[in-house]
């Protein structure tokens, strides 16, 4: 028996309160506990530094009753943020949000999906090699500098923005969620408060990917009810358990042929999921078709700054923001990746 | 009648003179039930009582010297029952495929070396004295890279700092040679050089290895997750100074062997050690960390090879340098890159060199085909560059250049007292249906519909499709070939097989049952198999090298056979007949001539008196020089190459290895599938990735080190080649182990098929073949 | 297990369902369900194989979904359900047809990815008793196997839920 964790606490919250009740005591050693599917192991691997400690307390959520709740209200969805995945995959939201469905059903394994939760898969830490080995001081960690910078950085880092970190974030909830729009209701000790998700993402220059409190914890996600046409790719070195070398979420309401919304998201390219703005702004208004496709792809990338192993992600992020934009305008990309022009554009209400 | 050539000490058995009622037929592995239940018990599963856990401190540096250790504190911390350092085994070494180690060095040479072994009553306990340990390192610059390596002098050693083995191997070019290669380029008409890189592969055996030590006073007992039993008791007795007698090793079940599980290893040595200094049974554990720093894994490799040929595909000349990153130390084979070029084509003039540099990266071992799957991968993607240059069919370039003998003996692989090799010989093998194995390859893939040149259109996804070939000899070159087995027919009518062998999932146990069974004449269920255990059985080789087949075969044969005959004598005076006229089969004893007059085994077996069952005794004989004993295959695969994502999807695989005769038909299925998950990791995604500057292993995880899952296993036609082998029981040879070594060069082929592109540099992810694409842009 | 005293105070009492049978243990809360199953109840079908979730021996049904049980928390199985590769048999030794079907597809090797796997593709039996090609090998797809049983497993589950379904049928 190998007994990797290391000593802890454990306590159950019954409620809300109650959880935040513990994160605000002992110093910032408590930690909210859900699916453990990242947490165990970067407990178990010791992944700590002078600015991250390994959890002393525990504090388990997954009985809390609001975080387990899917409601469907008027305007939109709240998702309570400790809801599996797998159960996100079946639930009545796979009609009305694809670009969820598919983004869980990506997500890690079977077993990962149905022990992970909405709320752990956009707060994971980096797949970055450096900052899961121990013996790794990096900035994350309380210390200086990246380590991937002279060295091993070709899957999971970063191709658009830098700062003290290289990362690139690995979470496929997270564009998904940002494409549709969501907000995230978090819970301190002085109550709740809304932030959008496009608010809610740190950069590369802070120690943690999230804004996040140490006494704060997500309760649960709201998404608008959208009219848009949705997909979510992924592509990744196996055909399962790994993360994405580059995702992209895309939805798109069109009128007619016109692009009248349009939400570009990125993973696996940057330290935050990357709205591509200035592909959306070109969409929006004109009507969908080959050039325009081509060109917003490139726009997407266009602030592109790969590092010396990366490069490729740069092809392969216009590829699939290619594809994704050809499966949701024309809906014809054939067997053998060509795209032909489908000009029976069905019409959405 | 001709003279029996099955390899056997003394008089070999009769011929079975009939049809198989057994062999030949796909039966449920014997030990299936215990493992469909949870109920069989490896290593790790195993608890005695009183038992400690074993843990031990390993150096997190690539190269160092202990300036200072004291491990006072863990020590004195209540429930620390030993520790063991530097400080109080001087003098002691382990042993490692017979290679000597010291057990807790001054200078440690790789990553994960180990610095000090403790056992205390729980993991928490021994966890805490780890911690309490204090290490003062020196740290000393590493040597990472094997060709850097070369190009200047090695370092001087430092304290007792050592690399077992290099004194033989270390930067020492091997060379086989034959004619003129000089005078065979100049006769080409067409010549290609190309370089070739591969990576470090781990084994993943899903069980990490563990072992429990239980030391009583006289006798050692080890579970262990080895794959040898006997070799594993020699080796431990000699470090512990032990009679071998006194040592007793126990591997029932073990979760994935793959090469370097042949002999015991480290962690044997200090459990071992710790029990007997603490007088409790011992269990150590390797966590997944552990495995993948400490296990003995696939070396790298870098290879140049030039080959010439004639305008009408006959080879004229080959040379090749390959340079081997051996790590800190390894079982070493110092042909293992260059022996396969000089043997699967008949090439008369040839000039290969392989060196092997000892660097501080972590020891390397044998590793599912180790002599061949990278030599393979290099050799036939070499093969199919030629054939693309002369505009030929790269299956009839293969065919215009086969080689109907072997250039050299096995044994030459292990051979250490010469460097050149340049006797040329033309052994006959033994048996080789490699033709027949590329011929229904081919048919089956449909070769016919492989396009003769590669796509260069705009379309975005291709396919192709690519092939590979290969030999490899049996067993390794390793003599002296013993191996026994005992056969006792009891009254009750069962007989028992002892046969010290490990199952390591290739189904030893129930292939050798099946032979047994075969040769008695009874059912499957009347055999029970004693193995997996020294007590109670005699020697036999390791299960590992595809040997255990070829070289366990005759004796179970001849075993068998003794005993039957033995029965015979007793059945022949109830049938008052002629004992050498008897047969049995399906459980009756019958008169040849005459199958009416019979009488059921089990009646004759009453006759048995219950203290002294029938015996039998079988004994192997070491391999002639000639012939030579191989295995074949081919494999051909179908891949879908989506050029603007850099995904390489596989769509089909077919395969056909040359078996001898599959004892076990789906046993030999289940082989070719294992191996192509090996072959397939090794083509698109596995390495070990370290860090440039510290030489640290950076993804010793399942997570970060792509082992092929079931979404990626793509739908795989195993055809089995079967043919005639007198040497071996029923003509069985032993293939499982190498039935990955064609499928790297096969997937790289048939890229290049689809896409004109070729991978020189293993594994190929999608960031290579996308630079690669984008290289190629840029060029036109 | 034995601790120091300060982890004896962390200690918590857990009580649960194993294989459908009422289990009670104190204990700490640092193990994890796979380290519970083995160590406290002697339950060694369920394997370690990384200890990461990653290679998926561990797998054992928690209320019916498979899990990592390597990466739950003992403490977080309390009041639920869990079963292991030993509660596949009845209680009179009766193998389960996905026992069955392993073994004759020859859906093993080594063996140690078995109970994992098996405990995997019960999970989806359970809730999916006609699976297709497709769910089965999703089924598995946290699951590795080394020895390449992946062909022969998927099939031995085709022909495992067909046998229960014609069963069905009958009964």
């Amino acid at each position: 028996m190998l007994y990797e964790m290391p000593a802890i606490q454990h306590v159950s919250a019954r409620t809300i309160k109650e959880a935040v009740s513990f994160l605000s005591q002992n110093g910032g050693r408590t930690q909210v506990l859900a699916g453990g599917t990242d947490l165990l192991g970067l407990m178990k691997d010791r992944v700590k530094g002078p600015g991250l400690n390994i959890p002393q307390m525990l504090v388990n959520i997954r009985a809390i009753p609001e975080l387990q709740q899917i409601t469907e209200e008027a305007d939109g969805v709240t998702i309570g943020a400790a809801v599996p995945l797998s159960r996100l995959e079946t639930s009545v939201l796979g009609g009305k949000f694809p670009l969820l469905l598919q983004a869980a059903g990506q997500v890690g394994t079977t077993q990962i999906r149905n022990m992970g939760t909405i709320a752990g898969n956009i707060c994971q830490r980096p797949r970055c090699l450096y900052f899961r080995h121990p013996d790794f001081i990096c900035f994350k960690k309380g210390g200086k500098g990246c380590f991937a910078s002279g060295g091993e950085h070709r899957f999971y880092h970063s191709i658009l923005q830098y700062g003290k970190c290289l990362m690139a974030h690995p979470s496929d909830l997270a564009p998904a969620l940002l494409a549709l729009r969501a907000d995230a209701v978090l819970a301190g000790p002085e109550g709740e408060r809304t932030v959008p998700l496009k608010d809610f993402f740190s950069d590369g220059n802070h120690p943690r990917e999230t804004i996040l409190k140490g006494d704060e914890m997500i309760t649960r996600f709201r998404l608008p009810y959208s009219q848009a046409r949705q997909i979510f790719l992924k592509n990744r070195i196996r055909q399962t358990s790994d993360f994405a070398l580059v995702s992209v979420a895309a939805a798109v309401r069109f009128s007619e042929k016109r692009c009248e919304d349009v939400s570009i998201v990125l993973g696996g390219v940057a330290p935050y999921p990357y709205i591509a703005s200035a592909a959306e702004k070109m969409l929006k208004g004109k009507p969908i078709g080959k050039d325009l496709i081509g060109e917003a792809a490139e726009a997407a990338l266009r602030d592109a700054r790969p590092l010396p192993d990366n490069g490729y992600k740069v092809d392969l992020a216009k590829t699939l923001v290619e594809r994704a934009l050809w499966a949701l305008g024309t809906k014809a990309i054939q067997p053998d990746g060509r795209r032909t022009e489908n000009p029976a554009l069905s019409k959405r209400t | 009648m001709a003279e029996s050539k099955l390899l056997v000490q003394g008089t070999p058995p009769p011929p079975l003179d009939r049809e198989f009622t057994i062999v030949g037929k796909s039966i449920n592995r014997l030990d299936a039930p215990e493992k469909v239940t949870g109920t069989a018990k490896y290593s790790g599963d195993i608890k005695l009582p009183g038992m400690l856990y074993g843990m031990i401190l390993r150096s997190p540096y690539p190269r160092a010297r202990i300036k200072r250790i004291d491990t006072t504190r863990a020590e004195a911390l209540p429930g620390v029952h030993a520790v063991l350092s530097k400080e109080n085994t001087k003098g002691w070494r382990t042993y490692w495929y017979r290679v000597p180690q010291i057990a807790f060095p001054e200078c440690l040479t790789f990553e994960g070396h180990e610095v000090a072994a403790v056992a205390a009553v729980d993991p928490v306990t021994a966890q805490e004295a780890l911690a309490r340990i204090e290490v003062e390192y020196e740290v000393l610059p590493p040597l990472l890279d094997a060709q850097e390596g070369l190009q200047k002098p090695a370092s001087p050693l430092v304290a007792d700092e050592e690399y077992p083995g290099s004194e033989t191997y270390g930067r020492k070019p091997y060379i086989i040679r034959r004619g003129d290669v000089a005078r065979g380029f100049a006769e080409a008409d067409v010549i290609v050089e190309d370089t070739y890189s591969t990576q470090i592969q781990f084994h993943g055996t899903i069980q990490t290895r563990a072992c429990v030590a239980d030391w009583d006073g006289h006798t050692l007992t080890l579970w262990d997750a080895s794959q040898g039993i006997w070799n594993s008791r020699e080796v431990l007795a000699k470090s512990l100074g032990l009679d071998p007698e006194s040592v007793r090793v126990i591997v029932k079940y073990l979760g994935g062997g793959f090469g370097s599980k042949a002999f015991c290893q480290r962690i044997a040595h200090y459990a071992s050690k710790l029990s007997m200094v603490t007088g409790r049974p011992v269990r150590i554990e390797r966590s997944r960390r552990e495995e993948f720093l400490a296990h003995p894994h696939r070396y790298s490799c870098r290879t140049s090879i030039k080959m010439g040929a004639k305008k009408d595909g006959i080879l004229t000349a080959i040379s090749q340098q390959s340079v081997v990153n051996v790590g800190a130390t390894s079982r070493y084979y110092a042909i293992q890159v260059i022996w396969h070029t000089a043997n699967l084509y008949a090439c008369p003039n040839i000039e290969l060199e392989q060196v092997g540099v000892y660097t501080n990266l972590q020891p390397t071992g044998p590793t599912r085909s180790p002599l061949n799957m990278t030599a393979i991968y290099s050799l036939e993607t070499h093969i199919d560059k030629m054939a693309a240059r002369l505009g030929m069919d790269p299956l009839q370039f293969r065919f215009k250049n086969y080689a109907y003998t072997s250039s050299m003996s096995a044994d030459f692989a292990v051979t250490v007292n010469r460097t050149v090799f340049d006797e040329e010989k033309k052994i006959p093998y033994s048996s080789k249906n490699l033709d027949e194995c590329m011929t229904r390859t081919a048919e089956a893939i449909g070769w016919e519909k492989r396009r003769k040149t590669p796509d260069l259109s705009s379309v975005p996804v291709k396919r192709g499709m690519g092939m590979a070939s290969f030999l490899v000899f049996q067993g390794v070159g390793l003599m002296p070939y013993k191996a026994y087995a005992d056969v006792a027919i009891h009254k009750d009518g069962t007989a028992d097989l002892s046969i010290g062998v490990v199952d390591i999932g290739a189904g030893q146990q129930t292939i050798f049952a099946m032979i047994a069974a075969e040769e008695l004449g009874v059912g499957i269920d009347d055999i029970n198999v004693i193995y997996g255990d020294t007590r109670g059985t005699r020697y036999a080789p390791s299960s590992h090298a595809s040997r255990v087949t070829p070289e366990v075969g005759p004796a179970v044969l001849q075993a068998a056979s003794e005993a039957k005959q033995k029965l015979f004598q007793i059945a022949a005076a109830m049938l008052e007949v002629k004992a050498e006229d008897l047969r049995s089969k399906n459980g009756i004893v019958y008169l040849k001539s005459d199958p009416s007059r019979s009488i059921p085994f089990k009646s004759v077996c009453l006759r048995i008196d219950p203290a002294q069952p029938i015996e039998g005794r079988g004994s192997r004989s070491p391999n002639p020089d000639n012939p030579m004993f191989s295995t074949f295959g081919a494999q051909a695969v179908e891949v879908e190459v989506d050029e603007e994502t850099g995904q390489i999807r596989i769509i089909r695989v077919v395969s056909a290895q040359d078996f001898g005769t599959a004892i076990n038909p789906k046993f030999c299925d289940s082989q070719v599938y294992g191996g192509f998950v090996f072959g397939m990791g090794y083509a698109l995604s596995e390495e070990g990735i370290y860090d440039p500057k510290t030489g640290k292993l950076l993804n010793p995880n399942f997570c970060h080190y792509s082992m092929p899952s079931v979404m990626d296993f793509p739908p795989l036609e195993p055809i089995i080649i079967e043919g005639e082998d007198p040497y071996f029981a029923y003509s069985a040879k032993g293939a499982g182990e190498n039935t990955n070594a064609p499928t790297p060069a096969a997937i790289v082929n048939a890229i290049y098929n689809a896409t004109g592109i070729w991978m020189n540099d293993l594994p190929v992810t999608p960031d290579k073949l996308l630079k690669a694409i984008r290289d190629r842009k840029k060029k036109r | 297990m034995n601790g120091d005293e300060a982890s004896l105070k962390l200690r918590r009492q857990i009580t649960l369902t194993v294989n459908g049978k009422r289990v009670k243990a104190e204990i700490d809360p640092r193990m994890t369900l796979a380290e519970f199953l083995r160590e406290e109840l002697d339950l060694t079908g369920t394997k370690v194989g990384c200890n990461r979730g990653e290679c998926g021996s561990c797998t054992v049904l928690l209320d019916g979904r498979s899990v990592y049980s390597c990466t739950l928390l003992a403490v977080d199985a309390a009041d639920r359900e869990v079963q292991t590769v030993e509660g596949l048999t009845d209680e009179q030794g009766k193998l389960h047809p996905l026992q069955e079907a392993f073994i004759e597809e020859d859906a093993l090797q080594c063996g140690y990815c078995t109970p994992g796997m098996l405990m995997a593709m019960k999970a989806l039996i359970d809730r999916n008793p006609r699976p297709s090609e497709g769910d089965i090998k999703q089924a598995i797809d946290g699951n590795l196997c080394r020895c390449g049983c992946y062909p022969n497993i998927v099939s031995a589950t085709l022909s495992a839920s067909e046998r229960m379904a014609r069963k069905d049928r009958v009964d």
